[in-house]
């Protein structure tokens, strides 16, 4: 059995649906997706290094978000706190994608630690995109409030 | 689908979720059984009764557990807690986690499956926190 087949088994074994695909142009390269908590998540794994895995996840920026600069400083923050995570901008800047590398000793290390690593990666993400808004947020109400105290309403 | 299966809303949220689910149902009830990253969940509902549904989660105890610590922290949830209700079955040595809703409709649960299950997996995380494990226990 491929390792990626033994991946769909235990993700299908813990309730989840996956799709499978091979990735194009990388013959020994294959993709699972799946879905927990509302959030997708994808596998790739290559049957040249089957204990090799990346796991990746992608976020929406919010459209107010327009400060390029403070999202590459918050995702950089961020990866200093879940070291194991890599963050790339992705589709012009609109979303970004948190991927975690994981070498495992084998393929039941790998299952026994996998939710786990899903948490953490889930982790990751979400705190990246609590930064990315919350400062945007902050910056916004600071821009009212010079508005306003140049239109002399203050 | 049989006729009157007032909990058809409820495969279609667990399919949205990317989850796989079972059916059992039986003369007076219809039963969903499911998984979430391994955890097992159930739906329930009444075929005298399409108002009500019930979806729950069970782990079991330890069976040295300190039974009044036990109800002193399922009564600590079940204040704090929206939704989930925390009960105790002692002498099976369970926990189960329920959120039981009255609704005209179970299509109405559908947008909000995904809080619900969420509600329910943090709640089973919390209480075996408060009793000193990292991680829930195990299905009874």
């Amino acid at each position: 059995m491929t390792a990626a087949e033994q991946i769909s088994r235990f993700l299908e074994s813990e309730g989840h649906r996956v799709e499978t695909s091979p990735v194009e142009a990388a013959g020994d390269l294959c993709e699972l997706v799946f879905r927990t908590r509302g959030q997708m998540f994808s596998i790739s794994v290559s049957e040249l290094e089957p204990t090799r895995y990346t796991l990746s996840t992608a976020y929406e920026i919010p459209d107010w978000v327009n400060d390029r600069s403070h999202t590459v400083e918050a995702l950089g923050d961020v990866e200093t706190d879940f070291p194991e995570t890599r963050f790339i901008l992705a589709h012009d800047d609109t979303i970004f994608v948190a991927t975690v590398e994981y070498q495992a000793v084998d393929m039941d290390t790998f299952f026994k630690h996998f939710w786990n690593v899903v948490s953490r990666l889930r982790e990751a993400g979400n705190s990246a995109v609590e930064r990315i808004v919350d400062r945007s947020e902050s910056k916004a109400a600071a821009d009212k409030f010079i508005r306003q105290f140049m239109k002399g309403e203050r | 689908m049989e006729e009157n299966d007032h909990l058809s809303p409820i495969e279609f949220a667990i399919e949205e979720e990317g989850l796989l689910f079972t059916r059992d149902d039986d003369a007076e009830a219809l039963r969903i059984t499911f998984k979430s990253e391994g955890d097992r969940y159930f739906v329930v509902g009444y075929r005298d009764d399409p108002n009500f549904v019930m979806i729950g989660s069970g782990w079991a105890l330890a069976s040295d557990s300190d039974f009044a610590n036990v109800v002193s922290v399922a009564n600590a949830l079940n204040v704090r807690k929206k939704f989930v209700k925390t009960a105790i079955w002692e002498e099976e040595c369970d926990a189960l986690f329920t959120i039981e809703l009255c609704v005209d409709d179970a299509e109405e649960i559908r947008p909000h499956f995904g809080r619900l299950l969420d509600a329910l997996r943090d709640t089973a995380t919390e209480f075996f926190a408060a009793l000193g494990h990292d991680e829930p226990g195990t299905p009874p």
